[in-house]
């Protein structure tokens, strides 16, 4: 679904993500852990199509980001670390403008707003204005504009920050729901309990290069995540 | 800690002066003390420079005539009004709605001293928008009349306007939050309020005219009687003179309007600054929305942004409203209006010639692009993106859609109004058919130009960190350069007309104009697609 060729980005001197490869399958949900300032934001912002890299390829099922950026981003969402939404639009209304941009008819959005805002308790909020909210009320927002247009790839920088326990155990079982419906999920978190239990693989990447990847067995061994992380970290 | 943050509140007023976005970096102390003096060269050569040669104009013959206090009020009630422009719709979002409020509330820094720090970018553009007028008078007045004490009091009387500006903007600042707390509809409200707030100022300054003009009228006669209202002119004229009394009189009127006006926002700052506003929760009813083409909902989004702001709205979008009254006066009083322009051309015979209402026809059409371009709403909106600018990159629109939805908002914004005035225009004129049609087109054409140079200003001097929005609406170079250079055209037009027009005749002129106009707004939509759209991916 998502394949990484010796994606780099530099930001003048100093190389964030250095010739960093990854391969993602449908049906996988993909951890991406590292310290703080590793190259995950950039990486996944790179591959949203969002930021321009220096050199590499990012194909999302066969499609270069770089060449046919449209249609890559068409199969895919992205959720940032931090939600910046349209504080001046109300929150239906921010969902009925990603729905537009995305094309979404209008029974169809209809029935999965009603869906998904009953499922993270914001149906009552929706009329309010998003500057209103508070930020787990934001994430919540973002999730669902991920979701509307029913994505085949998601990219989730963080996802978890901010989220009460329900919405946070609710977002676990959509991704796991979209992953089983062949879609595919790569997301960075530091919370490395939610990556052992949640991920089928995982990559860690350190000062920008990829120091270990593959499934949960593989990277981890008898060991815990959090050991091996920390380990590596050290080296 | 006050300097700390006084040091962070001209830094961010400063910022592209100090910062290369498109390189990341800070600049060279070299580029920065050159970017500050091309900055002060342009504010002060272009509107210090006209107020240099209005100064040099009225005041040596009116110090000649003893009458140096007439100058000062003239030029004091322009530095008023200048100065209320660039400083009077910040104080709200800047003491109140700055991003790093909560922040800096959380430290332990003195609640006055926050309030100082965001007061003072606030006083720092009034304080430059009056200088472009005050500081030409008093150097004028120093050195062809008034001697020493008028170039003293003039500058001391600067001081005490830029205050008096400050106190004005507060004023409306504190209105606009309080009312803000209770209404529904905030941006909407706080626009309506502001223009309240205008439609009273510009009361009492038309009203301040017809006094002055009378105090002229009697200065011409030889008298100097002044009586009623005209004290309050002939004081601040006097104090600007040097003249102690009126000077410490007009100190102690502004300074206990300032402590009060102090004292109001201190005792109720951290209660507007913190309050959600909440007016009740709006209910959500769910209901069916058709879907809409990308091109509708990026444009959508842009009117939804322009709305949502009062800033915005106040600051971007004048122009609109300013259009609509010129046509309605056009239309009620066009008549006279088309007559004495008429006049101009013909040294003031009653009856004009086909060539001057062609003429009257050309500075009519310059007027109107001249309101037209008070609209640049494409300027600060990339920078309007802020953090929000993942959103959109990240969505499958291309980034030609996303600036042609900027571009579509000013054009429809301005287009409309200038259209209906051009309209209101042309049912008055007494101009060929043919000559009519090309005026309508030229204002229609301008606006189109206009906005396409508000966009490249807007995608040449990007800044995206912002902490509060009007530091990119308002307090930013490529603002006023957008505006500056729609006005130039304007210029340019009615000018062009006195050297070639009437040479070619009116109908030449304008289908010349028009040409002139499609031409450049090519070269400016080609800029876009190919640099500026390189610019935005690479933000």
């Amino acid at each position: 679904m998502l394949r990484i060729e010796h994606l780099t980005k530099r930001f003048g001197d100093h190389t964030a993500v250095d010739d960093l490869s990854l391969h993602i399958a449908r049906g996988e949900i993909y951890g991406f852990i590292g310290h703080n300032g590793a190259g995950k934001t950039t990486t996944l912002r790179s591959v949203a199509g969002i930021q321009q890299f220096d050199a590499g390829e990012v194909l999302i099922g066969g499609t270069s980001i770089a060449a046919d950026p449209l249609a890559c981003k068409r199969r895919m969402a992205y959720i940032p670390d931090n939600p910046d939404l349209y504080d001046y639009m109300t929150g239906i209304k921010y969902l009925n403008f990603i729905a537009d941009v995305f094309g979404v008819n209008a029974d169809v959005r209809q029935a999965r707003i009603r869906d998904y805002a009953a499922r993270f308790s914001l149906t009552d909020d929706l009329a309010q204005p998003i500057a209103a909210y508070s930020h787990g009320m934001k994430q919540k927002l973002a999730i669902i504009s991920a979701w509307l247009h029913e994505p085949e790839l998601i990219l989730m920088d963080e996802p978890f920050v901010g989220l009460d326990p329900k919405a946070s155990h609710l977002l676990k079982e959509m991704m796991r729901e979209l992953c089983d419906r062949g879609g595919a999920i790569f997301f960075s978190t530091h919370v490395l309990e939610v990556a052992e239990k949640l991920c089928d693989k995982v990559a860690i990447i350190k000062q920008g290069r990829l120091i270990r990847s593959g499934t949960m067995d593989e990277v981890k061994g008898d060991a815990s995540l959090e050991e091996v992380f920390l380990e590596l970290e050290g080296d | 800690m006050l300097k700390v943050l006084l040091k962070k509140q001209l830094t961010e007023i400063f910022r592209g002066h100090y910062y290369d976005a498109k390189k990341n970096t800070g600049r060279s102390r070299s580029a920065v003390i050159g970017r500050f003096i091309a900055y002060f060269a342009v504010m002060g050569g272009v509107l210090g420079g006209c107020f240099t040669l209005l100064s040099s104009f009225l005041c040596p013959p009116l110090a000649a005539a003893g009458a140096g206090w007439l100058f000062y009020a003239i030029m004091g009630m322009i530095a008023v009004i200048l100065g209320a422009f660039g400083s009077v719709f910040s104080t709200y979002s800047t003491l109140y709605l700055a991003k790093d409020n909560d922040l800096l509330l959380s430290m332990p820094i003195p609640v006055q001293d926050i309030m100082i720090s965001r007061l003072l970018s606030v006083y720092l553009m009034g304080l430059l928008y009056s200088g472009t007028v005050m500081v030409p008078a008093f150097l004028v007045a120093g050195a062809r009349g008034m001697g020493p004490a008028g170039a003293v009091g003039g500058f001391l009387l600067w001081i005490l306007i830029s205050i008096f500006v400050l106190v004005l903007s507060c004023l409306l600042g504190f209105g606009v939050a309080k009312a803000s707390l209770k209404l529904k509809n905030k941006s909407i409200t706080r626009a309506a309020f502001a223009l309240v707030f205008i439609a009273a100022y510009y009361l009492i300054y038309f009203r301040a005219q017809i006094v002055l003009r009378e105090l002229i009228d009697r200065v011409s006669a030889g008298g100097v009687t002044v009586s009623g209202p005209a004290w309050i002119l002939y004081g601040f004229g006097r104090a600007g003179e040097g003249r102690p009394l009126p000077l410490l009189l007009c100190a102690a009127v502004v300074l206990v309007l300032f402590f009060v006006t102090w004292t109001v926002l201190k005792r109720t700052f951290l209660d507007i600054a913190t309050a959600s506003g909440a007016t009740g929760k709006a209910v959500y009813r769910e209901r069916r929305t058709e879907q809409k083409s990308v091109a509708r909902t990026l444009l959508s989004r842009e009117f939804a942004r322009f709305t949502g702001s009062s800033n915005y709205i106040l600051n971007s979008g004048m122009g609109s409203i300013l259009l609509i009254v010129l046509g309605v006066v056009l239309l009620i009083k066009g008549g006279a209006v088309i007559d004495v322009m008429s006049s101009m051309f013909t040294g003031g015979a009653a009856s004009a010639d086909p060539a001057s209402v062609g003429a009257a026809a050309v500075i009519m059409c310059a007027v109107i692009c001249l309101a037209a371009a008070v609209n640049d709403t494409a300027a600060p909106s990339v920078s309007l993106e802020g953090n929000t600018l993942w959103l959109v990159k990240s969505l499958p629109v291309t980034t030609m859609q996303i600036l042609t939805a900027k571009l579509k908002m000013q054009m429809i914004l301005t287009g409309i109004p200038a259209l209906f005035c051009a309209v209101c225009a042309v049912v008055r004129l007494q101009i060929g058919p043919a000559e009519k049609v090309l005026f309508v087109v030229v204002c229609a054409l301008n606006v189109c130009m206009h906005a396409l140079w508000c966009l490249i200003m807007g995608l040449s001097r990007t800044n995206l960190n912002w902490t509060h929005e009007i530091v990119v609406i308002k307090q930013s170079l490529n603002v006023f350069l957008a505006m500056l250079g729609g006005w130039i055209c304007a210029l340019v037009l009615g000018g062009g007309f006195m050297l070639i027009g009437r040479i070619v005749g009116t109908a030449v002129y304008l289908a010349l104009a028009a040409a002139v106009c499609v031409v450049l707004s090519l070269i400016l939509f080609s800029w876009i697609r190919t640099r500026g759209v390189k610019i935005f991916d690479a933000l």
